[in-house]
């Protein structure tokens, strides 16, 4: 029972991560149409960016990082008293350059030209196949091929109320996540601009007609996504570390969350991606370490066979 | 100005099929030849001289030394040729059949003079490009990207290597004496059994529009990579395989030296392209083209979507299986990640940067992973960099891939010759 | 007779009376054209219905109007403004608002809140609320009872009265309304049409496309027939109610007048 527990805690924290990624993912597949196959390496990046941006250590500091700054070191060295500022100041910094790189640039320079309305989703998918491959071989060759280790912002803490071990990570990312989404949901249900992003979606056409701003939604939502896969980046690398290859796995479970949730954009996926996390760790405790991730993954292939709506979509919501 | 009330265009207004038809028609008529002009014994003559030379040159020297500059400047004359000469005339005709029997007689000559390492490095490019034209196949023709080719290799390894080993092997508890095959006969049982499961995972993949088979394919190829990694008692997990060539004659020939195993990758080769050469001729395969360019009216002719791109990639899946028993022997030694995404990725790479759709562009592009990557070696893996990089300028500026660009390349060197 | 010439509209000499003009208007969907210069004027303040058979391309010059197919040549002048690259904003803001056909609004969000997005343009959540109060509710109270419903739980009818309470938020001179009768019930039908009515005697210019051509011309001051993406006839309403070759249109057929050349 305390195994049983424990396990399904840092289900669920894992699942939290997967969520914000799978909204973040369902999100620009709902309101722009596009299917980002790079989304794991979009994790992966901003993790590696605060780590070269925040940290004190100058091994994975910016000498290495890009050859034009010019050798500067610039993480930024503070007093780690109590919280661990540089972590923060590195996530703080990653925001914006995510914002730009990951959220404007993706959209202007390959989406908004590969993808035409009503045209085939198939270049957009082999260009994004291809940055995901640029991202990763990048980082490797240019960062760091061996993966670093990456402190947690909440600390390594433990607490055992009555023989359950539970870490002070895992409840911090559950809380952190759901502060996240519901803060997302909020906006998108309860604001006017939330409810314009919203309306985008669903209907472009009719959106535009009103004088809804269709583009700059679509914007929006990809600034959205850069956010969200940075605070994932951040959340999720404690566990994993800071790796070059990452992506291939957190991509292809933040999809399989958003497929299994169904395209109800927040909704879907945030159930989805606690429904992968937990059966996740289920699979690697009861049935064998080895084959954690196989659990979602079939389940994801059962989805796609007998619900391709997802198990908590409706056939209606589904743009595609 | 006769105010009559017009029937047939009001047919033509309000049901599309009328509209629809004639258009499938006539993707059918570009691919017939149009016999056109008289041959030139000239142009043939030289034409030959000149493939003879791109082919006979090489023969016997390691490494082109001498010749090297004379051989690419042949090249550059005999690609020039088939830029200027057009495609639907007899000259034409002819010009791509001289070409196509260079290729053909420039592989089957290479080997000799040549070096075990380089052998070695021209037999993965046949293989390599075996899959990449299976992959082609399925990405070019069918237009469904699929993420599985390295996984498909894998299990056309391990089934080929398995079946011909004659040793027991235990999965879940339960343990089977594996026969041992001949090599030859576990090819096609290799692929046999990777167009079965690329059925099973394609068939609800393929039943809604969209990317589908590319979450499926690649979810299905991190499970196979988990599979062959765990199943100890199957697959030796990661510490791998060595595989001998020893049992393996051809007609009498002994495929055990570098070079003679050359010619089986090479033929197998040839083999690939003929299959998917015909497909693509055959009605299915303009049943195909139809599908890619436009799902909707394909779909509204009547043609059967699914059944159609499913077999597309059951065939492709098929090739990449065969290649994994042929790459087994290549390589001598098998382990779970040489299957993995980032295989895949490579294919991808050829594919997409061979030129979708075309017979040539796979070629092209599984030389760019294996011959040209090697001498890319020097730069560590920033070649790899590049290579994404290509891709996405590729898509945005040539979707059509090299093979594609060049078709344009000769499109616009003609219109401009012709006035 | 027929038209005298093609697709001009009542009255040529007068421009300002028209408070729209199509010039020779080409337009299509990726390479296939379904406008073929498409010319013709709509009169100020007053009600004008398209007809014509299915695929001739009323809904194809609707979209163009509101600048949501691409024009590749011609002009769209709106009050005598060429209006052909704006922006819907901005098409809104000067006075034209738009009510595609088919189903236009979003089911999982409540009556209000579809209300309040027809308000955008006017880029003040407060007065956006007032005039729905003032005009939304008044043209139907039947919203203002299921203001905090789901929209996708309204009828077909209400769904319509929801599209066009909507689209009259912004005070528009020129409303573009595409097939308001779809799937309503005669009575309800009746009663869209009479809505209409009484929005142009209210001055709004009403510009709409009708299958139930019969119907929609007896309650219309103009009436424009298209065919094959051209203006056939451009006609008072009972004019073209009275054209001799008009009835096949009633029928679902096509008709060649003499005006529609090549
Ligand atoms: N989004 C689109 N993409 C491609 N073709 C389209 C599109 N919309 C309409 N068409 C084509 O344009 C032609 C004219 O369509 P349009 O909707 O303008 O006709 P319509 O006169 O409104 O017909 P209906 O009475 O059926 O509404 C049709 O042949 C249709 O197939
Ligand atoms: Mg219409």
């Amino acid at each position: 029972m305390e195994q049983f527990l424990q396990v399904t805690i840092s289900g669920l924290a894992t699942g939290a991560i997967f969520a914000i990624s799978a909204v973040g993912f369902a999100l620009l597949w709902q309101t722009a149409g596009a299917v980002n196959f790079a989304h794991g390496e979009f994790i992966m990046v901003p993790a590696v960016l605060i780590l070269a941006l925040g940290t004190q250590e100058p091994t994975v500091g910016i000498p290495d990082f890009i050859p034009l700054i010019g050798g500067a070191n610039i993480g930024v060295a503070l007093p780690s008293a109590g919280l661990p500022w540089g972590l923060l100041i590195g996530f703080a910094l990653t925001i914006p350059i995510a914002i730009f790189l990951l959220g404007y640039l993706f959209k202007v320079s390959l989406v908004d030209r590969l993808l035409q309305p009503g045209g085939d989703d198939i270049p957009l998918v082999i260009a994004t196949i291809g940055l995901g491959l640029f991202l990763r071989e990048y980082v490797h060759e240019a960062w760091f091929a061996t993966p670093q280790p990456f402190p947690s912002v909440f600390g390594n803490g433990f607490w055992r109320p009555g023989g359950v071990a539970i870490s002070a990570d895992d409840i911090g990312i559950i809380v952190a996540c759901t502060i996240v989404i519901g803060a997302l949901q909020f906006f998108i249900k309860r604001t006017y601009l939330g409810r314009q992003m919203e309306a985008a979606a669903q209907n472009a056409e009719t959106a535009r007609v009103l004088g809804i701003p269709v583009n700059r939604m679509v914007l929006l939502t990809f600034a959205i996504n850069a956010v969200l896969v940075t605070i994932a980046g951040l959340l999720v690398s404690p566990a994993i570390n800071a790796r070059w290859d990452a992506g291939i796995n957190l991509g292809l479970l933040a999809f399989t969350a958003a497929i299994i949730g169904g395209f109800n954009q927040v909704r879907g996926a945030l159930y989805g991606g606690f429904l992968v996390g937990v059966i996740q760790n289920w699979s690697g405790a009861y049935l064998s370490t080895l084959y954690r991730d196989a659990g979602p993954l079939l389940l994801l292939i059962l989805v796609i066979l007998v619900r391709p709506q997802g198990l908590f979509g409706r056939a209606e919501e589904r743009r595609i | 100005m006769a105010e009559s009330v017009n029937v047939p265009q009001s047919k033509a207004a309000d049901g599309s099929d009328a509209l629809d038809q004639p258009d499938f028609e006539n993707r059918r008529d570009k691919i017939a030849i149009v016999d056109r002009g008289r041959l030139s014994p000239s142009l043939i003559a030289l034409v030959s001289m000149l493939g003879a030379a791109v082919a006979v040159m090489p023969v016997g020297r390691a490494g082109f030394d001498g010749v090297i500059g004379l051989w690419f400047l042949s090249v550059l004359l005999l690609v020039g040729v088939n830029v200027a000469v057009p495609l639907d005339t007899r000259n034409g005709q002819m010009v791509r059949w001289i070409s196509t029997a260079t290729f053909v007689a420039f592989m089957m000559l290479f080997p000799i003079g040549k070096s075990g390492a380089t052998m070695t490095d021209f037999g993965l490019f046949a293989i390599f490009g075996a899959v990449v034209v299976g992959m082609n196949l399925t990405q070019g023709f069918a237009g469904q990207v699929s993420l599985a080719p390295a996984a498909f290799l894998g299990i056309g390894s391990y089934t080929s290597v398995l079946l011909d080993m004659g040793e027991e092997v235990t999965v879940a508890g339960v343990t089977v004496d594996l026969p041992d095959l001949p090599f030859l006969a576990t090819i096609p049982i290799a692929i046999v059994v990777c167009m079965l499961l690329s059925v099973l995972i394609g068939f609800p993949a393929l039943r809604v529009r969209g990317p589908w088979l590319a979450f499926v394919t690649l979810a299905f190829s991190l499970l196979v990579f988990l599979v062959l990694n765990n199943e100890d008692g199957l697959t030796r997990g990661s510490r791998g395989i060595r595989v001998l060539r020893n049992d393996f004659e051809i007609f009498g020939i002994d495929m055990l030296p570098t070079h003679n195993f050359y010619y089986a990758g090479l033929f197998y080769l040839f083999f690939s392209l003929t299959v998917v050469w015909w497909i693509v001729r055959s009605p299915w395969g303009r049943a195909l083209k139809a599908i890619r360019d436009n799902s909707g009216r394909a779909s509204s002719l009547g043609v059967d979507v699914r059944n159609y791109t499913l077999l597309g990639f059951a065939v492709g899946s098929g090739l990449a299986g065969g290649a994994g028993a042929l790459y087994a022997r290549q390589v001598e030694y098998i382990e779970p990640r040489s299957y993995f995404v980032n295989q895949t990725i490579d294919f991808f790479l050829a594919t997409v940067a061979g030129g979708l759709g075309t017979l040539a562009g796979p070629l092209i592009g599984g030389s760019l992973i294996t011959l040209v990557a090697d001498y890319l070696r020097f730069t560590g893996d920033w070649y790899r960099v590049w290579f994404g990089l290509f891709v996405m300028v590729m898509m945005v500026v040539a979707p059509e891939g090299l093979a594609g660009s060049f078709n344009r390349f000769r499109a616009w060197v003609q219109k401009r010759v012709d006035s | 007779m027929a038209a005298t010439e093609t697709g001009v509209g009542p009255d040529p000499a007068s421009g300002s009376r028209e408070i729209l003009r199509l010039d020779r208007v080409v337009a299509g969907y990726g390479s296939t054209t379904i406008l073929h210069e498409t010319t013709v004027g709509v009169e100020r303040g007053k009600l004008t219905t398209i007809i014509g058979p299915n695929g001739a391309g009323k809904s194809t010059a609707l979209k163009a109007i509101f600048g949501m197919v691409k024009v590749r040549s011609g002009r769209i002048l709106f009050e005598g403004d060429d209006v052909l690259d704006l922006r819907q904003t901005e098409l809104l803001d000067r006075g034209m608002a738009f009510v595609p056909q088919g189903r236009n609004i979003f089911p999982a969000m409540t009556v209000r809140n579809n209300l309040e997005l027809g308000g955008v343009s006017l880029g003040d959540l407060e007065l956006c609320r007032s005039r729905i109060e003032s005009i939304s509710f008044s043209l139907f109270p039947v919203l203002k009872e299921k203001a905090n419903d789901q929209a996708g739980t309204l009828s077909g009818g209400e769904q319509k009265m929801l599209e066009v309470g909507r689209a009259m938020l912004l005070e528009p001179r020129l409303l573009l309304i595409d097939e308001p009768s779809i799937g309503l019930s005669p009575i309800l039908v009746k009663q869209v049409f009479g809505l209409l009515q009484s929005l142009r005697d209210t001055g709004v210019t009403v510009l709409m496309i009708e299958q139930n051509a019969k119907k929609a011309l007896e309650i219309s001051d103009n009436g424009i027939v298209m065919q094959q993406g051209r203006v056939a006839l451009a006609e008072t309403a009972q004019d073209v109610l009275d054209h001799p070759k008009i009835g096949h249109l009633f029928l679902g057929g096509a008709v060649d007048l003499d005006s529609a050349d090549e």
